[in-house]
């Protein structure tokens, strides 16, 4: 039984048994080793996107590709490699991939969404997303560019936390500063579209229109009462991309790869320590 | 037939006085010696027939009634000094405190007054005899009482052996020859100073008034509080409950009060078969402020003594930082977790360091840039700041050989609490079983050969017997509190101790093979095994958390629900806030004195004795005066014992402590201040049965004697043989005491009975 079908078993399994409190499972991989939920899972939610081809969904590589599943699993698998190797942080390189509203969301106080420039979200995804966040988990949605996309992210929040207001963070903020001293958010184009001496901007008949000016890479984010980071959204650049395509040129992992592990690695700890 | 018919004399006079002859032993006594052995030896011929033992059995039995003739005729006297006629004053002390209106235990409904003054002037009034009576009344003082008639039972105290001593020392009307007192032996009054009790010489014989027990009687006998609490936190009242042996079983409700309002209750039904119960119940500090907290136990109709089922006792809840260090040596969820837990409780500033890769870390929570700049503190002193340390994931080998040695300094020295919680890089893992600190922790580690202790699974935590007592397992939640840690999800590692240490509590154990559907348990049968232990150390304490997934009791439940938050601000709290301070003022409150200490420790927490400080003492009514705190001999502390005659609540501050006794945090406030009340109510109802066991060790250390109310016929020959007082010889013969000529016959009877058996007179 592959991993998707399990997790859709296990998930299904949990729903008939109660709405409440969800039956305890052990959680394996395929070769049957435990794997601790003490350790970072780095964990992709899928949801579903509005539209057609091109728009919910997209060819790439010989197959077709949801919006969520972009660089799914390679960049997690790539990313938490490194994670282990130049950090303290224990990370599991198997990734998990969940609904918003899996009962085991809250085993993975850290999730990852990609590619949200169509993306819809039910009213019980909504829901489950707002309870999740005010438990303190922490989500961090990457790859999406433009005005259009941005505006399609900033509807869906405004359901998760209506009347929250998205800050622009400042390279001064700790986040840029928890491992590794980031002194400009970098900007990561897919790898097709990183070539020498063309930029770092995707260009715009890829994105959502109308796409406005993608120049720019930022994080903006919700914060808590206290302060403290609760979404963080990395507008204008694919920091994923990075860790996805490592292997694929010596000077696509210089100039992007190390980018975006040190990004990554800087919110990777500051997620586990805010 | 009893001793006096016999001997003709009380025993005192014989345990007293010594034997004597007052005939002499002249001629006659001669002459009558040599008639009667002379007769014995004359009819001694008709012995032979007997055998040898025969006879010297037969000549003993002569021999001894020849003698005992011969002592008759030499007049044995006992020669005995006893009171002078006349000369001797005897004090009665006859107890007017409030609890001397309850019932007697008589059948006649009489009140303990009333049976004492019966007494007074009956029974005893007889017993002295030729001496002089003087009756005193005491309760909270002592006074002459000119009358018993118009003695009433309305003092709030019971100054017992005070007012004995203060008698028996200071009686100057004439030569005290004993003090009678008449008492239930409720004493809640002065100190007990029996050294000076049995160095007045005045024998002291107690009258005890009252029943052992007061039927259907429930009383709240003890209760403890700490004197100050944090804001917003859970606080432990240690309650004594004291009842009447078989009362009838019936379910009672405790209560905490705060004024009108309830900040917990909870319904018992008592054990009838035991007369003390210990309780505690747990309930809310609340807001900063004074507050007088009340305690009640409502009792069902029925009980004789309903105020004495409250006390009451002052709780002031002020901020208090608690400075906390955690030491983590991997960035996880746990570490993210704690923080959140803390991060809105005012009283605690957690101070974490964080190792982010091997070469690098993170601060946070930090004072000043220079904190933890180098890592682990770079002096013991810089330690010492801190009132609790939590080490997590970190391996040993991350300390220098001294840090280890100051880390357990900074528990049994400093007072500190010391907490380790479970990961790949803690205690066994980590090669903490090899390092000082082991030596402090409340279990046995030690690294297993080739496998991790730290183990993943499903685990539920289950508080023990002793944690449901414990404040730290009072997480909140809807149910009881058993309750609400079978709800909270389960754990998902452990690590494997060993064995808790003796003096150890296991408050929490983990139980595997545990599945939880919804809100429903199923146990599929396992041991527990340890996973929250705790345990005092030197001055400090130290516990470990065999967890590091409580994050979970946070992410898979409901946001509003705080248990999470709840357990680990409780923990920190508890083992925070016992960490000594470096400046400490306690004062209590008891009659009508204030006792005031202070303890000053310099940054290294060693006392400070040269130093000098005064305190500013302001009574109820406002006024306010300073007093000197000298130097307790041979301890390292000052205070005073000052005079508070007004009663109500006192409070004490002791200023100007910014010199050598200033705390290097800078944050705390250079003086301290504490309140105590003076003039408690009530007190009479309390322990208001018949304190027998307290009136026979005051008369056995005194050489008096307790008595029965009912039975004072031998009080009157205890008094004439009193040892005080002004005596005189007198010699009092013997020679017509029953028992001799009883002795003569016997004797006789026996040879002649003898004689017969053996066949011949």
């Amino acid at each position: 039984m592959g991993m998707t079908a399990r997790f859709l078993l296990v998930a299904g399994t949990a729903l008939l048994a109660g709405p409440m409190v969800a039956q305890e499972i052990d959680y394996t991989d395929e070769n049957g080793i435990v794997l601790d939920r003490n350790e970072l899972w780095l964990t992709r939610i899928q949801y579903d996107s509005m539209g057609g081809p091109r728009q919910a969904y997209y060819f790439y590589d010989g197959r077709w590709w949801e919006r969520w599943e972009t660089d799914f699993p390679q960049a997690e698998q790539n990313f938490a490699k490194r994670l282990n190797e130049l950090t303290s942080v224990v990370a599991s390189p198997v990734p998990l991939q969940r609904r918003l509203t899996d009962p085991h969301l809250g085993d993975s106080p850290l999730i990852f969404m990609s590619d949200v420039g169509y993306m819809e979200l039910s009213k019980l995804e909504t829901d489950a997303l707002r309870t999740y966040l005010a438990n303190g988990g922490f989500l961090w949605v990457d790859d999406f560019w433009g005005d259009a996309e941005w505006a399609s992210l900033e509807r869906a929040m405004s359901e998760v936390l209506p009347g929250k207001r998205w800050i622009t963070l400042p390279i001064e903020h700790p986040i840029f500063h928890t491992v590794f001293d980031i002194e400009e958010m970098p900007q990561i184009p897919a790898r097709d579209y990183a070539r020498w001496g063309r930029g770092t901007t995707e260009p715009s008949f890829e994105h959502r229109s109308p796409t406005g000016s993608m120049k720019t890479p930022s994080i903006r984010a919700y914060t808590d009462d206290d302060g403290r980071l609760m979404v963080i959204a990395t507008h204008n650049t694919d920091i994923a991309d990075g860790w996805e395509r490592e292997s694929y040129g010596e000077w696509y992992f210089e100039n992007f790869s190390t980018k975006s592990y040190r990004v990554g690695i800087n919110v990777i700890v500051y997620a586990l320590s805010h | 037939m009893g001793f006096e018919w016999l001997f003709k004399y009380p025993r005192q006079a014989f345990a007293q006085g010594d034997l004597a002859f007052a005939g002499d032993f002249g001629v006659l006594w001669w002459g009558a010696a040599v008639v009667l052995v002379g007769l014995s030896i004359a009819f001694g011929h008709r012995l032979a027939r007997f055998t040898l033992a025969r006879r010297a059995t037969i000549h003993l039995l002569q021999i001894a009634a020849v003698a005992l003739v011969l002592t008759l005729l030499a007049q044995p006297v006992l020669q005995v000094t006893r009171l002078a006629p006349g000369a001797n004053t005897v004090a009665v002390l006859v107890d007017s405190s409030e609890s001397m209106a309850l019932p007697a235990g008589s059948t006649n409904g009489e009140t303990r007054l009333a049976v004492a003054k019966r007494l007074v002037g009956d029974d005893i009034h007889a017993a002295s005899q030729d001496s002089h009576i003087a009756v005193f009344q005491f309760s909270d003082a002592l006074a002459k009482a000119d009358t018993v008639a118009d003695l009433h039972a309305d003092g709030v105290r019971s100054r017992l052996l005070e007012s004995v001593v203060d008698v028996a020392t200071h009686y100057d009307q004439g030569a005290l020859a004993a003090v009678i007192v008449l008492t239930d032996g409720v004493h809640n009054g002065g100190s007990l100073g029996w050294d000076a009790l049995t160095e007045t010489g005045v024998p002291v014989h107690a009258v005890g008034i009252g029943p052992r027990e007061i039927p259907g009687d429930v009383e709240l006998a003890e209760l403890v509080l700490p004197s100050r609490a944090s804001p917003n936190t859970q606080i432990a009242a240690r309650l004594l409950i004291r009842q009447s042996l078989n009362r009838a079983t019936g379910e009672i409700r405790l209560r905490v009060l705060d004024g009108e309002s309830v900040l917990a209750s909870e319904s018992l039904v008592l054990d009838s078969t035991a007369s003390t119960i210990a309780k505690e119940i747990v309930f809310p500090s609340g807001a900063p402020g004074l507050k007088e907290l009340t305690v009640a136990l409502d009792t069902p109709s029925g009980d004789p003594l309903p105020d004495n089922n409250r006390k009451s006792l002052l709780l002031d809840v002020a901020h208090e930082r608690h400075r906390v260090l955690y030491l983590e040596g991997e960035p996880r969820w746990e570490f993210k977790f704690l923080r959140r837990a803390v991060d809105e409780d005012d009283d605690i500033q957690l101070v974490t360091w964080l190792r982010t890769t091997p070469r690098k870390t993170y601060r946070q929570g930090t004072s000043d840039p220079d904190e933890l700049a180098s890592g682990f503190p770079d002096s013991l002193e810089a330690l010492y700041r801190y009132d609790m340390v939590i080490i997590g994931s970190l391996p040993a080998t991350s300390l220098n050989d001294e840090q280890h040695e100051w880390l357990a300094r900074f528990v049994a020295e400093r007072g500190g609490g010391l907490l380790a919680i479970a990961g790949r890089h803690a205690l066994d893992n980590g090669g903490w079983d090899v390092k000082p600190l082991a030596q402090a922790l409340p279990v046995a580690i030690a690294r297993p050969p080739t496998i991790s202790s730290y183990t993943r699974g499903n685990y539920a935590a289950h508080p023990t017997d002793a944690g449901l007592r414990s404040v730290l397992t009072d997480v909140g939640g809807p149910g009881s509190r058993e309750r609400n840690w079978e709800t909270l999800p389960m754990l998902a590692d452990y690590q494997h101790l060993g064995a808790p240490k003796v003096g150890a509590t296991v408050i929490l154990e983990a139980l595997g093979g545990v599945v939880r559907r919804g809100a429903d348990v199923v146990v599929r049968g396992s041991a527990g095994k340890p996973l929250l232990v705790t345990q005092p150390y030197g001055y400090g304490r130290t516990g470990v958390l065999a967890t590091a997934s409580t994050w979970r009791w946070r992410m898979r439940t409901p946001p509003e629900d705080s248990r999470h938050s709840l357990f680990w601000r409780q923990l920190i709290r508890q083992f925070a806030g016992a960490a000594l301070p470096r400046r400490r003022l306690s004062v209590a409150g008891e009659d009508d004195v204030l006792t005031v200490r202070v303890a000053l420790k310099n940054p290294l927490y060693e006392p400070l004795t040269d130093t000098a400080i005064a305190a500013r003492v302001t009574s109820p009514d406002g006024e306010s005066f300073d007093v000197a705190l000298p130097r307790i001999p041979g301890e390292p502390v000052f205070g005073e014992t000052i005079p508070a005659t007004t009663p109500g609540i006192y409070r004490v501050e002791v200023a100007g402590l910014s010199g050598p006794a200033a705390t290097s945090e800078g944050a705390r406030p250079d003086s301290l201040a504490a309140l105590a009340r003076v003039g408690e109510t009530n007190l009479e109802q309390f322990g208001a049965a018949l304190n027998e066991t307290l009136l026979r060790r005051l008369a056995e250390a005194t050489g008096g004697a307790y008595w029965q109310p009912d039975d004072l016929s031998g009080l009157g020959n205890a008094l004439a043989f009193s040892q005080a007082g002004i005596h005189e010889q007198q010699q009092m013969p013997l020679w017509n005491a029953p028992f001799l000529y009883l002795l003569l016959m016997a004797l006789k009877c026996v040879e002649w009975s003898l004689r017969q058996y053996w066949g011949g007179i």
